[in-house]
């Protein structure tokens, strides 16, 4: 205290000094760590392939260093990825009303046009300030709903020419991604007829995406959802059509290998050739499709998952078949890496882990994509008694 | 110092020590019985056996046997919830279960709106061996052999392995049991794979003498929402009884052979 009384009394007697030293305690306050610079790679890489529908659905949203998404991105172009989705959740860029945070979503363009990566962005993610006290994220009414559009508007604006397709919401067809209310595709249609001339006026180049419907088989009046092949019905029904571009298809194998054939009882990854027999049957023949979720899990528990063995020839079984699917612009797989470990089944569907170690999966869709040759065997014979 | 100063910092002395004798008694939480619905509303993804699964509509496996445990030493009815993966948080959070059992690791991001009590399982990595030569640290390994599952979790630890350890064989097969199958006949030393599939594969040689070490751990508790301090105590101190009294050992022994190896 003695110090500190003294000081004041010499700074209250020289105040010109006193000046002095609060311009350096301020100069010295906005030193700071060195930031680690990430270097863009010059010329810009373009993507090497022999496979253009391979595609990632990444977690590039919640990755909070810069070098991170770099190396997701040059990992997704070295293993022949043309394209991948990515999730820009509303909530997290306009945190208030029309205050937006733009650093991460610019960041992720930065590196995946820097990489020759094109991205699909999915919408949706309802910021509190939007809807009412104790509802979920995935909850929207009327108010929601203007504000949502207001908000895919400056997106789709913001980012025309490097983001030209935008995927409006996520499984509408689940309680759970509906704010858990009943799920209505009337409701849904509503939102795309809403949102569809203000998206072309922001970005004429713009394809609105719609769909992305989750695999499930609840009939209808269940609590949970809606079947997928229904509710696509009942989006057509509804006066869907002239309000997508292109339909955003989720099919997932779960146990069964990829040649299994379609069947409206099952859910297996041929169900996509159903969703498209929706389509056809309602006039959309020359509508383009993108399957921007599929894939298989390994986890040794989980009841819908394979072993890591058996997901490799699955997926790449599947990517063959794709190739087949003239309808089908994509076939991405969910999901190339999460920022850190998930601790759930959900760590079963990365190619790359959190601590960037590459699992056997990824080289073998490298492999494909590539056109490289995988040679020997990958594991032992079963030992014998 | 002045009189009226002095009677002021008296004043705001005594009305702090009042508000810290007091405030407790009106914090709402205190005032919330731990279990206000009149019984135990568990929530569970029923596609993950043998700790939950729904057989013809019978729930069944180490977690539903838990959560009855429970409520019988609450002295509440149980009420399973059966959700898919992706619900169980946001049905905790909305109020429409009291907990969370189903597997369930601690998330570091949702330590803001829920607890996790202690755990009541490990199924970590275990490195596994023959009895009689037991492997206890990686080191170990030295010209040694460990079989595991192609791909699998286990198979990433070997990998980082072989990149700072003295020289080993790796082993991968295609499944799991096939590791463990090595191990048993002699042609690997050691076995690297989850505690859950070797419980499981135990049943079927159960005079197999082996030697386990936790190489990773990967805890099941039980999640409950971070205000409801209450249900949180109860639920904790209950499972805490179960673990001292041998009801949750006897519980995972009736779904695979259980030692503690800790």
């Amino acid at each position: 205290m003695t110090i500190l009384y003294h000081l004041f009394k010499i700074l209250a007697h020289h105040w010109h000094w006193g000046i002095r030293f609060a311009i350096l305690l301020f100069l010295l306050s906005q030193i700071t760590a060195p930031r680690l610079r990430v270097m863009l790679e010059n010329p810009p890489k373009t993507v090497q392939t022999t496979q253009p529908k391979v595609c990632m659905h990444t977690d590039l949203v919640h990755e909070p260093p810069e070098s991170a998404i770099q190396m997701s991105l040059q990992l997704i172009r070295e293993m022949g990825a043309p394209t991948i989705v990515e999730f820009f959740p509303w909530a997290y860029i306009e945190r208030s009303p029309d205050v937006y945070d733009w650093h991460q979503p610019d960041l992720i363009l930065k590196h995946a046009q820097n990489q020759g990566v094109r991205v699909i962005a999915r919408m949706g993610f309802v910021p509190q300030w939007a809807r009412p006290k104790d509802t979920s994220f995935n909850y929207i009414d009327e108010d929601g709903l203007t504000h949502f559009i207001e908000f895919l508007v400056d997106f789709a604006t913001r980012y025309a020419g490097r983001i030209d397709h935008l995927i409006i919401w996520n499984e509408p067809n689940l309680a759970f991604e509906w704010g858990f209310l009943p799920t209505d595709p009337n409701r849904y249609v509503d939102m795309l007829k809403a949102v569809y001339e203000p998206l072309h006026r922001a970005n004429p180049t713009i394809t609105v995406l719609a769909g992305a419907l989750a695999p499930t088989l609840e009939p209808e009046g269940s609590p949970n959802g809606l079947d997928d092949l229904l509710y696509l019905q009942g989006m057509y029904d509804a006066g869907a059509q002239n309000y997508f571009d292109a339909l955003a298809i989720h099919t997932y194998g779960f146990i069964t290998p990829p040649e299994t054939p379609p069947d409206p009882r099952l859910l297996n990854f041929r169900r996509a050739e159903l969703i498209r027999e929706v389509m056809v049957a309602n006039g959309d023949t020359d509508k383009p499709t993108f399957i921007t979720e599929s894939g298989w899990n390994d986890n040794p528990r989980w009841t819908q998952a394979v072993r890591p063995s058996q997901r490799i020839a699955y997926t790449l079984s599947a990517f063959r078949i794709a190739e087949g699917w003239d309808w089908a612009d994509t076939l991405c797989l969910w999901i190339f890496r999460h920022p850190t470990p998930r601790n759930t089944h959900r760590d079963n569907f990365t190619l790359v882990t959190p601590f960037f170690q590459v699992k056997p999966i990824y080289y073998a869709i490298q492999a494909y994509a590539r056109g490289f040759a995988m040679e020997g065997a990958l594991w032992l014979n079963p030992p014998e008694e | 110092m002045a009189q009226s100063t002095r009677r002021i910092i008296i004043g705001a002395v005594v009305v702090g020590i009042l508000a810290m004798i007091l405030l407790p008694l009106l914090n709402p939480s205190e005032k919330t019985p731990a279990f206000p619905h009149g019984m135990l509303r568990i929530a569970t993804d029923t596609s993950y056996p043998p700790y939950s699964r729904d057989v013809d509509g019978e729930l069944i496996g180490v977690d539903i046997a838990v959560g009855r445990a429970l409520g019988e030493a609450l002295g509440l009815p149980v009420q399973f919830v059966p959700l898919g993966i992706d619900a169980l948080y946001d049905a905790l959070k909305n109020d429409r279960v009291d907990l969370i059992i189903s597997a369930l690791q601690p998330e570091d991001i949702m330590r803001s709106e829920v607890r996790y009590t202690l755990p009541y399982f490990d199924d970590g990595l275990v490195m596994v061996s023959n009895a009689d030569m037991p492997i206890t640290t990686w080191q170990q390994l030295e010209n040694g052999a460990i079989a595991y599952e192609f791909g699998a979790y286990a198979d990433e630890i070997v990998r980082a392995w072989s990149r700072r350890v003295l020289p080993f064989d790796k082993m991968p097969y295609e499944l799991p049991e096939y590791a463990l199958d090595a191990v048993r006949l002699g042609l690997a030393q050691s076995a690297l794979l989850d505690m859950t599939t070797l419980g499981l594969y135990r049943q079927n040689y159960p005079d197999w003498a082996i030697h386990a070490t936790y190489i990773t751990h990967k805890p099941f508790t039980i999640a409950v929402r971070m205000d409801r301090e209450n249900t949180f105590i109860a639920t904790n101190d209950k499972l805490k009884e179960l673990l001292d009294n041998g009801t949750i050992a006897r519980i995972l022994n009736e779904w695979m052979v259980y030692d503690d190896w800790d």
